[in-house]
């Protein structure tokens, strides 16, 4: 064969965004809300997810997709609550892609469930460049982690809808600014909503636990948008 | 970043299309990412390399191009280089501009015999 030349002109990302639409299609049938939880390593998204469950999980179906690189640790944690999980080990990967999501959907009960957390791995960079078929993605940062973290950091910024900030309980011990913080995020994303509070003492939590539950309803008011029932 | 995941899926889309048509080995690929990408071309040369390892690709050489970032300010109109991400307009100063390009991870062509 002689040499030849292929214009492909293809999107690296299209096969991830075509998984995550097959994912997205599933969660609309089954009517389960999705909620991907994107940290830093330590900024508390397994604590906030703990006092989550242990506030709702009586009143809302939830169900949790773990992604680590290693451990289920986080999963003993989460099952601790009596709650369907599942781990994902990436293996090294830094982040949880559509496929991975797609693997562990056979093993949890979508149907019977109203809300489904994915609790990506622990990395503010890659993993807001990946479309899980998740309805909203929820920033998590901490105060320790310091307020110049937007500019540094801006994609998972800009492409979430809520942001929660943790561990306001250590605010006086730290140099986080609030005002500069407040300013970056509303340049960087001026839809985002901020809610701040500590899954240590509690602080916020039930503004959190309020948007979570407004979500749900507007799902299930945009699933059946007559809101009729049968 | 991510390089060894998009190296990988750029390995198996140029692979399936380099096998179907016959292609013996790919001599070079043209990749081309944004610069808001966060990709770094050293990192991707090195990944490229390991995911190609034992392919139609392996050996191949890589040809990586760099995109600007570019932005249309959604008050004035006005089109810009954004400085960082905040995309705030020179012009008028309204921030959240509507990006036309910086974003591309792409595979562009490739070559072979």
């Amino acid at each position: 064969m002689a040499d030849f030349k292929v214009i492909l002109a293809q999107d690296l990302r299209q096969a991830n965004r075509d998984q995550a639409a097959a994912n997205r299609a599933l969660f609309q049938a089954s009517g389960v809300t999705v909620v991907n939880l994107i940290s830093s390593a330590g900024a508390g998204k397994t604590s906030i997810l703990e006092a989550t469950l242990a506030n709702l999980a009586g009143e809302i179906k939830i169900g949790v997709i773990e992604g680590d690189i290693a451990t289920s640790r986080d999963a003993a944690r989460i099952a601790a609550w009596k709650v369907p999980v599942v781990q994902i080990n990436t293996a090294g990967a830094c982040h949880l892609d559509a496929a991975l999501i797609a693997a562990a959907l056979p093993e949890l009960p979508l149907g019977e469930l109203d809300l489904l957390f994915i609790e990506n791995v622990g990395n503010l960079v890659c993993p807001a460049e990946f479309d899980l078929g998740e309805d909203v993605k929820v920033g998590i940062l901490s105060v320790t982690e310091g307020s110049d973290k937007p500019l540094k950091y801006p994609l998972v910024f800009q492409e979430a809808r809520l942001l929660l900030l943790n561990k306001i309980d250590l605010l006086p011990y730290t140099d986080f600014d609030p005002v500069t913080f407040s300013q970056d995020l509303r340049a960087l994303n001026p839809a985002l909503t901020i809610i701040t509070l500590s899954a240590r003492t509690g602080e916020g939590l039930e503004e959190w636990f309020l948007w979570l539950k407004q979500l749900i309803t507007s799902k299930k008011q945009q699933a059946s948008p007559c809101g009729a029932t049968a | 970043m991510h390089e060894l995941a998009l190296a990988r899926e750029a390995v198996r889309l140029v692979a399936r299309d380099a096998a179907r048509r016959g292609c013996r080995q790919v001599t070079k690929v043209k990749l081309r990412f944004g610069e808001l990408t966060a990709v770094l071309p050293e990192a991707m040369s090195m990944a490229f390399t390991c995911a190609s390892r034992g392919t139609l690709l392996e050996g191949a050489q890589l040809d990586i191009t760099t995109v600007p970032a570019r932005a249309r300010c959604s008050c004035c109109g006005v089109e810009f280089q954004p400085e960082e991400w905040l995309l705030l307009c020179p012009r008028c100063h309204t921030p959240g501009a509507r990006l036309l390009s910086g974003r591309e991870m792409e595979v562009v062509s490739y070559e072979g015999k």
